[in-house]
């Protein structure tokens, strides 16, 4: 079968991955802020727990000697290589979200690197952090570019964090993926799978320390991730700007906005915590606004950054 | 000589005009500027006292807990962290909880002096956040790896000093990040705000032994 028409077939699969995310709206009371709502957080903590049991058994041990063994020289390389093969997915994209200078700078890339990087080991596009960076984009953030929202959070098992959403938008991907689909064709599905397990090893290897200072720092290692997750993919799909944007009120204001904001203030909440009514009315409506809004500016600047990348090492 | 007259004139209410449209940009700028060295400053001194050799570990501690102190609004950033079980939390969970969450987060960012070794700080740009804030974007450059992209949301005082009140790292929001943390753990015990307290002794403790 040819790659246009599985293409075709694929894009059936997205439009149904858009519909099944679109029909999971949760209800707005789980919802936190900067959080997502969580309805199988208990099926979702045992999932996690198995990861990282998974994670100490094999791929971290994996990961510690993939780094102890092989010298940085040769993992950046693995690294460059590696991105370089995710150019397609990227560029198709960048075009599904109109981001047309992405397309551009992607495209860019994956010209420079596959010639003269020598198939994509040297990033001589970004030579010193001083070209074109490397922004990753998937399926996922292209939906909610196109306003889908991300439905629930679920830990998928090994892959790790994702939502309803960025499930569909990994399967798309996997499966739209020309690389994945022409070596199939050439009956090479083994390549496929050196791909996966060098993607894990090279994600890990770079993810060891700043996992570690996460797990370290928090008192609930799962909501931190959660949090994590959630924060991360909001500045990727904003492509890094900060898309998080809340309000911080003084010590003695009346704070009816933090939390669930949906509880309206009782009499006596409004009576112990004198509030200037008027004042706020001139000013900025800062207690009836949400505390969490949402800017995801569809031209957004293209900041670079590695989020995307961070928030694939973090779970895939 | 009308022509000339007119033209004075019209130079002189320019200046007016432009000395009033400046003298605006120029305090919203002073500002920023103010907050930009106010950012730098407290990098570089943290940066230092991180770095220095002739101290213990217990000393550094110590001094960094005093930059530490000074430079942020602890109750407001653990108020917030608290989210809405503040309200509901009684004086004296409130002390306990703003004590400890002074001790771990002091614990959580001098748990790893040596990282700093070599490190470099750069604050950046300015800009506003929410109604009242500025958020300054800084760097650490490290000795190997990528610069480390750090944000800094602080407050104008009353006094003209500033008070920090979250550090985003890598667009992570550290407030954020605990507030959801907090709410998570009090959830999960159905509402109890000693349960978060008593995670967090725990984390104190652990941080302290290893």
């Amino acid at each position: 079968m040819s790659i246009a028409r599985k293409s075709c077939r694929l894009a059936l699969l997205g439009i149904a991955a858009v519909a099944i995310s679109a029909c999971a709206t949760a209800p707005s009371d789980e919802i936190d802020v900067g959080g997502i709502a969580d309805p199988l957080e208990p099926v979702n903590r045992v999932t996690f727990g198995l990861n990282q049991l998974v994670d100490g058994a094999v791929v971290r041990p994996a990961a510690e000697i993939y780094g102890g063994v092989v010298p940085e020289l040769a993992r950046d390389g693995v690294t460059n290589f590696l991105r370089n093969l995710r150019s397609p997915i990227i560029i198709a994209n960048q075009a599904l979200q109109g981001d047309w200078q992405g397309v551009d700078h992607a495209a860019a890339r994956m010209l420079i690197n596959t010639t003269v990087g020598l198939g994509g080991v040297f990033d001589l596009a970004d030579y010193n952090g001083a070209g074109i960076p490397y922004e990753n984009e998937d399926f996922g953030q292209t939906l909610a570019v196109w306003g889908v929202e991300p439905g629930f959070y679920v830990v998928l098992p090994l892959l790790g964090p994702s939502s309803l959403r960025d499930t569909g938008g990994l399967v798309v991907d996997t499966l739209a993926d020309p690389v994945r689909i022409a070596l199939h064709d050439a009956e090479a599905d083994e390549l496929t799978v050196a791909r996966t397990v060098a993607t894990v090893l090279d994600a890990r290897s770079r993810t060891l320390d700043a996992t570690d200072e996460l797990e370290a720092s928090s008192v609930d290692y799962y909501a931190a991730t959660r949090s994590l997750y959630v924060q991360l993919r909001q500045a990727a799909i904003a492509d890094g700007e900060a898309a998080t944007s809340f309000e911080f009120p003084e010590m003695d204001e009346a704070w009816l906005d933090d939390g669930q904001g949906s509880e309206p203030a009782s009499a006596e909440q409004l009576a112990d915590a004198p509030v200037d009514r008027a004042a706020d009315a001139a000013g900025p409506a800062r207690n009836d606004a949400p505390l969490l809004r949402l800017d995801l500016p569809a031209d957004a600047a293209h900041a670079p950054s590695p989020l995307p990348e961070l928030i694939l090492d973090l779970g895939r | 000589m009308v022509p000339l007259r007119l033209g004075v004139v019209v130079l002189c209410l320019v200046a007016i005009l432009g000395s009033g449209l400046l003298g605006a940009g120029s305090a919203v700028a002073s500002q920023e500027a103010e907050a930009r060295a106010f950012i730098q400053s407290l990098g570089d001194d943290a940066l230092d006292v991180l770095q220095r050799d002739d101290l213990d570990y217990e000393t550094a501690v110590e001094e960094f807990g005093s930059l530490f102190r000074q430079a942020f609004d602890i109750p407001l950033v653990a108020r917030f962290a608290l989210g809405r079980y503040w309200r509901s939390a009684s004086e004296e969970q409130r002390q306990r909880y703003v004590d400890l969450f002074e001790r771990v987060m002091l614990r959580t960012y001098s748990r790893r002096f040596d990282e700093y070794n070599g490190q470099t700080f750069e604050a950046l740009s300015v800009r506003p956040e929410g109604s009242r804030d500025l958020l300054v974007s800084s760097r650490f450059n490290r000795m190997r790896g990528p610069p480390v992209s750090v944000g800094w949301r602080v407050r104008p005082q009353q006094d003209g000093d500033f008070k920090v009140l979250d550090v985003v790292i890598e667009n992570v929001s550290m407030a954020l990040t605990q507030r959801n943390e907090y709410s998570a753990i009090i959830q999960r015990s159905g509402g109890r705000i000693d349960a978060l307290i008593d995670a967090l002794e725990e984390q104190l403790s652990e941080i302290q032994s290893g």
